[in-house]
């Protein structure tokens, strides 16, 4: 087909999708609107006569059954209203009117008080008549938390005594446009969407100037960057579980898909912002090693571009259906980024990360459903209730253990964790699912390793840490035992496996499977030190493996070899380039002064108190990352330069000289650098963004017993004030 | 059970889809004989998609008829057909389907249509809308003997198209394997049947259902004799949907059917043969998957012929290089989802199995159509080598036949995702130690299929091509392809106003 | 001796074996062909004697004459598409017809 008649065929087809979607969507509205019950949810009681109140209770807001309840600014307080209504034939009275939340599970922010017009929460209400209720928030009590998303709850005397709610929803407007900053996480997660339909129409258009494609990258990277720094910036360190929503920050909760009880829900908290933080960095990094990609730019950065959406939008998705939407939506790019544009090897290892990847995900889909169908009757975010929920916060309160199911005769919850953990694990990568990390990191160009190692790795243990330990506590508590001795295995047997490398790349691939083990061991440990150095070890080590492959890369582009034998005495050849290499090994073997060493000291510290033998296997560990570490870079920048490199093919075109850093190489390393070097002396904002999140975690799984309770405000600050 | 019956006169006013076809059919029989030369094959044309156009917007219409309530459910002519909006959504798929088909079909050599002479491209046609026909019969059958006929028309027929491509070897010996797998399996059915009749002294689908109730409710199990006849019913159904162990016609068949006939063959006699098995196994076995807190026979044997046909098709496909014989086992493979749908004999299977019937019409025509277009380029070389490098040779095919395979290996955000998501979240719903079986061996058969089908995306994406020259497809086909991609796009993303329309419509009718 | 629908349902079940052990034997195309007829008489018989034995009305008669009618024409079909068989591989041993990998 020519381009011209291409346009065409485009136009007609998307009008064709328009009339497809709107003849359904009006074939919806032809149908009675009782059809459109949604799937699950309870039924209204049909008014019934003697015995018991006949009335009917229907909650309303601006005549729509459906919420929330949008609080508008009044002053210093916000304020909404809505209708409590008698559809039933009988009088019904109210005889509880009061936000859904309590001291012992906080869900809503502290200043939130509802009442009828009059005033008080009990009424009585006639057949046909509706009453007003008022709900306010005065946002100075509310410490610092600027949103609320929750439920008004109406108990009354109903046939059924079923509970009424009606969501409300407050927002604080943020910065300067609350269009962007109000929604900022959904603006990290789809502009890179955008990007790609600039790619399509570019295409359709028949732009030619593929080398242009770079600027377009790096410029929306950078863009992603500064509205995380601006999150970072926005983001309010002591916001946690007791402060209300959950200790989510920035939320945004809507109704995707009614049928299955899907939202669109989004936030962040102390898990997940460094992980929002870490991706905004990395992708920067990446899209500036990406310049050496030469073919077929359209595809790469359209590629690129589903990626970061895909990670961001896995680690602020709080609805199981989003994640995996997200979590799926990562594998295709990254299978056509390590296929096309990769190594020798680039489909084998290609279609072997899609592979285990995709084995590890479907079960999760199992998983998931599973949780789904076992989970509590509740609310939408708008109110309507419902049997089942997706929402990561709702199935967190759902006491899964007490209700005693099994699969296949094995306990619910150990098959579902068990389930769950090996999905991540191959994610990790956890020995034994570890052998599509080497190939795949091997074989993908630089900038997409920098991603993989950087943030993809780190999924895995996120999802550790928001599902497995979140949802699912006991169990985390029966397996933690297990991932303490499987991370001391991936530390171990990394270090032994990168010792072994004659490939530079393919050593480092190793030792991130080392410095994972790492944060398995620490999450292990199930105490606040433990969590939070899985955490920081995470953020740490995306920051530092970055600039590990970053540098693999300069030199691959050089000599187009990465064997280790091949080089030595580099140092008098590309000085400037050996003091950053030595610098990011440094920091990778964990030197103190460096980022490193803060993660793998806590996970000491974490650790030791709960499994010593395994932390002093741990510890040993560190000997040998020292050893691989030193022994490669003596092999490659100490010692004589090899002469034969001075008339060798890859080095025709400068004259048998390597080349030093240039300037855009340099500026692909030094932003990581940098962090590496600060958070070294002074991870204080790092632990301060992370420390009420790891408390609440390490308070779900590891809940201090009754003699501790009163020691625990003293420990925590204690232990705490170690650490800074 | 439908509230009251048809006689033959009123009957007719509610059977104007069938009659249009009908119609169709003599209109296209005389055209061919009065016209000639280009106006006769695009009369023809324009007949046919007349007639099925018809019929599908009529079907629309009693659909929306029935959901306002205007009319109710019945059974026309005297209890042997079903009218309600179960019947409704199959026939507007099967004019859609139909229709992509006469798309497909018109240009083509294979069927006489687009060579010089056009010979046989009149009784082409008219036998699609006989099929369409057939099949629009079966999915209203509720009488053993309708449903007996109107499968041995699509059956019938399809021996006729399977055979279509004249002089050729292949095309020839797969219409043989055809008739005869389909001879038997059609007289092993017909001997079950005759025992149910025998059973029940009755051919209505709804009284053999009252005595297998009776017959259970008094031995406390399923009587041998009522489960040997359920089961040789199933091998004749079984065979049209390719369910295993009577899958066996279908790779042979495929490959030397002309690739339009195999795309038709490969949604609608597999849909129509899905609605009859739910029809029969709701009102006539009325099948539950507990009876007394006991797996029931019928639970068992659908789970079986699942994980069987799943596997089968999944592992068969893995080893071939003709991509028609890829897609016939892959085709096999996805029958065995949707019995995974059809295990759970309750409203949530049902909905599953029709949201995943769209998305997979979309997505099966879609892959056929490209392997008609590549084919037709290649002198109808069918290998998987002849995919190589088709990302720079036509990156717009390419990406259409990215689209279709990742969908069928059930990806997000593909409608295949979201189809094979409700399969298995009506399997867990349910629960139970032998669904939670059939889940764990359907995630796992998914992930086998992304092999195979990501065989081709590499032939297309990361080898390099045989030869560079650039690969035009027809107007007409690419625009098609193209409008059955973005459906199966979209659907991934925002399917909630077809399935809940979907959903209404079986909530009311059955 | 009285001859009862047992018989009857026996010579059918018998016919049905035959005829499926003549599909599963026979090499010739139109032997195998042959096989499908016996199997759908086969039926034929049964529903004819479930017709007598058991109920009154006419359906098992019916379902007879339209079995008998489908036969003929599923036969013509198959018996044509064994023509073309012929025509292209010279041949119709069943065993022979191997283009396609199976």
């Amino acid at each position: 087909m020519s381009r011209s008649r291409t346009k065409y065929f485009w136009a007609a087809l998307v009008a064709l999708v328009a009339v497809i979607l709107s003849a359904s969507a009006w074939a919806q509205q032809a149908m009675p609107p009782q059809q459109r019950m949604p799937q699950g949810a309870v039924n209204q009681p049909s008014a019934r006569t003697p015995g018991g109140g006949s009335g009917q209770i229907a909650m309303r807001v601006d005549g729509e059954k459906y919420g929330p309840v949008e609080m508008r600014r009044d002053g210093k307080e916000f304020r909404g209203e809505f209708w409590v209504a008698n559809d039933g034939t009988g009088p019904l009275n109210v005889t509880r009117l009061a936000l859904r939340t309590s001291a012992t599970d906080p869900r809503l922010p502290g200043g939130a008080i509802v009442a009828f017009d009059d005033g008080k929460t009990i009424a009585t209400i006639q057949p046909n008549a509706a009453k007003k209720a008022i709900v306010r928030w005065e946002v100075d009590k509310a410490g610092g938390v600027t949103e609320l998303y929750g439920h008004v709850i109406a108990e009354s005397d109903t046939s059924d005594r079923r509970v009424a709610a009606m969501g409300i929803h407050a927002e604080v407007e943020l910065g300067g446009s609350p269009w962007l900053f109000n929604h900022i996480l959904s603006w990290l997660t789809f502009l890179p969407v955008l990007g790609m339909l600039a790619i399509f129409v570019m295409y359709l258009m028949g732009y030619k100037k593929d080398e242009n494609l770079k600027w377009l990258g790096v410029g929306l990277m950078g863009v992603e960057l500064i509205l995380a720094i601006w999150l970072f910036w926005a983001y309010n360190n002591g916001i946690g579980r007791a402060a209300g929503n959950d200790g989510f920050q920035f939320i945004e909760h809507g109704v995707w898909i009614r049928s299955l009880n899907v939202e669109y829900f989004v936030g962040v908290d102390g898990t997940s912002i460094s992980m929002v933080l870490l991706t905004a960095l990395v992708s920067f990094v990446a899209s500036i090693a990406s310049f050496s990609v030469k073919t077929k730019l359209k595809g790469y950065w359209a590629m690129y571009f589903l990626l970061v959406t895909g990670m961001f939008g896995v680690f602020v998705s709080l609805d199981l259906f989003l994640f995996y939407m997200f979590w799926e939506i990562m594998l295709l790019p990254m299978y056509f980024l390590i296929g096309i544009w990769g190594g020798p090897r680039k489909e084998y290892a290609a279609i072997k990360f899609f592979l285990y990847t995709l084995a590890g995900s479907v079960f999760m889909l199992l998983a998931f459903i599973a949780l789904y169908y076992n989970a509590d009757p509740t609310y939408l975010v708008d109110g309507s209730p419902v049997l089942h929920s997706f929402s990561i916060p709702e199935l967190m309160r759902v006491d899964f253990l007490g209700k005693n199911l099994t699969i296949l005769t094995m306990s619910f919850v150990k098959v579902i964790w068990v389930v769950l953990f090996v999905g991540f694990a191959i994610k990790v990568p956890m020995f034994p699912f570890h052998t599509w990390l080497p190939d795949a990191h091997v074989e993908a160009p630089t900038a997409i390793s920098v991603i993989l190692a950087g943030v993809l790795l780190k999924m895995g243990t996120y999802g550790m840490l928001r599902l497995n330990f979140g949802l699912l506590p006991e169990a985390t508590q029966w397996a933690a035992p297990a991932i303490a001795v499987f991370g001391v295995i991936n530390i171990l047997y990394g270090a032994f496996c990168a010792m072994a490398q004659e490939d530079l790349k393919r050593l480092v691939a190793y030792s991130s499977v080392s410095h994972m083990g790492y944060c398995l061991l620490a999450m292990g440990a199930l105490t606040p030190h433990g969590i939070e150095a899985a955490i920081v070890q995470m953020f740490n080590h995306g920051t530092i493996t970055s600039m590990l492959f970053t540098l693999v890369g300069v030199v691959y582009d050089r000599a187009h070899t990465r064997e280790i034998g091949k080089f030595g005495g580099m140092a008098t050849e590309m000085p400037f380039y050996t003091a950053f290499f030595g610098f990011a090994f440094m920091a990778s073997l964990g030197l103190p002064g460096m980022s490193g060493f803060i993660g793998e000291a806590l996970t000491f510290v974490g650790a030791f108190p709960v499994y010593p033998v395994m932390t002093i296997l741990a510890a040993s560990g560190v000997i040998f990352t020292a050893a691989y570490h030193l022994w490669a870079m003596q092999r490659i920048f100490l010692g004589k330069f090899r002469e034969d490199w001075r008339t060798s093919h890859a080095l025709e075109d400068t004259g048998g000289k390597f080349p030093e850093m240039n300037f855009r190489e340099a500026m692909s390393l030094a932003p990581m650098a940098i962090i590496v070097l600060v958070l070294g002396f002074w991870p204080r904002p790092l632990l301060n963004l992370i420390d009420t999140g790891v408390m609440d975690l390490t308070a779900l799984v590891n809940p201090p017993g009754a003699s501790q309770i009163a020691h625990l405000g003293d420990m925590a600050s204690k232990a705490l004030a170690l650490l800074h | 059970m439908n509230s009251f019956s048809l006689d033959n006169l009123q009957s007719l006013t509610w059977f104007f889809p069938e009659i249009a076809i009908t119609v169709g059919v003599i209109a296209v029989i005389i055209w061919d004989l009065i016209s000639a030369g280009l106006n006769r094959i695009r009369g023809i044309v324009v007949i046919t998609l007349a007639s099925l156009l018809t019929s599908g917007f009529l079907s629309l219409a009693y659909l929306m008829r029935q959901l306002a309530g205007l009319t109710p459910s019945m059974s026309l002519f005297g209890g042997l057909l079903a009218f309600d909006p179960f019947s409704h959504l199959f026939r507007m798929l099967f004019a859609f389907v139909a229709a992509i088909v006469i798309v497909f079909a018109s240009p083509s050599s294979e069927t006489g249509a687009g060579t010089r002479k056009r010979r046989g491209a009149g009784e082409f046609f008219t036998l699609l809308l006989i099929i369409t026909l057939g099949l629009n019969l079966m999915v209203m059958s509720r009488n053993l003997l309708m449903i007996y006929l109107s499968l041995e028309v699509v059956s019938v027929i399809s021996f006729v198209m399977a055979g279509f491509k004249i002089d050729n070897r292949k095309s020839a010996e797969g219409a043989l394997k055809y008739v005869i797998f389909g001879g038997m399996a059609s007289g092993i059915m017909l001997y079950g049947m005759s025992w149910l009749f025998g059973i029940s002294q009755s051919l209505d689908i709804g009284e053999i259902g009252n005595q297998i109730a009776m017959a259970t409710a008094q031995n406390g199990r399923v009587p041998l004799v009522i489960l040997l006849g359920v089961v040789c019913m199933l091998g004749g159904l079984g065979y049209k949907i390719s369910a295993a162990p009577f899958h066996m016609w279908t790779p042979d068949v495929y490959e030397g059917a002309p690739t339009s006939i195999t795309a038709f063959l490969s949604v609608g006699p597999k849909a129509a043969g899905f609605a009859v098995l739910i029809r029969f196994f709701e009102e006539g076995v009325k099948a539950t998957t507990h009876y007394d807190g006991r797996l029931t026979p019928w639970a068992m044997i659908a789970g079986l012929i699942a994980m069987a046909t799943m596997t089968v098709g999944n592992f068969t496909a893995l080893h071939q290089s003709n991509i028609k014989r890829m897609l016939a086992f892959s085709s096999i493979a996805h029958a065995g989802y949707m019995l995974l749908g059809f295990c759970v004999f309750d409203q949530q299977g049902k909905q599953a199995i029709m949201f995943y019937l769209l998305t997979y019409a979309l997505m099966n025509l879609g892959a056929f159509l490209v392997v008609a277009a590549v084919a037709e380029r290649n002198g109808g070389n069918e290998d998987i080598a002849t995919y190589n490098g088709l990302g720079s040779r036509s990156p717009v095919l390419a990406i259409m036949m990215a689209i279709f395979l990742f969908s069928l290996t059930g990806l997000p955000p593909f409608a295949g995702f979201i189809g094979k998501f409700y399969i298995f979240a009506s399997l867990l719903h349910v629960g139970g130690r032998w669904n939670w079986i059939l889940a764990t061996v359907g995630v796992l058969n998914s992930v086998v299929s992304l092999f195979y089908y990501a065989r081709v995306v590499r032939a297309m994406y990361l080898t390099k091509p045989d030869d560079k020259r650039a690969l035009t497809v027809r107007v007409s086909w690419g625009t098609t392809i193209v409008a059955l991609a973005v459906p199966t796009l979209a659907l991934g993303i925002y399917w909630a106003p077809i399935y809940d329309f979907m959903t209404a419509s079986l909530l009311i009718g059955r | 001796m009285q001859v009862g629908l047992v018989h009857y349902l026996t010579v059918a079940a018998v016919l049905f074996g035959f005829g499926m052990l003549c599909i599963m034997t026979r090499r010739h195309a139109v032997g195998i062909l042959l096989g499908v007829e016996l199997i759908l008489n086969a039926a034929a018989l049964n529903f004819v004697a479930f017709e007598h034995f058991i109920s009154g009305g006419v359906s098992g008669q019916i379902f007879t004459v339209f079995i008998i009618t489908l036969a003929a024409s599923e036969a013509a079909i198959a018996l044509a598409i064994v023509l073309q068989v012929y025509r292209t591989h010279r041949t119709v041993m069943a065993d022979e017809l191997t283009d396609m990998k199976n």
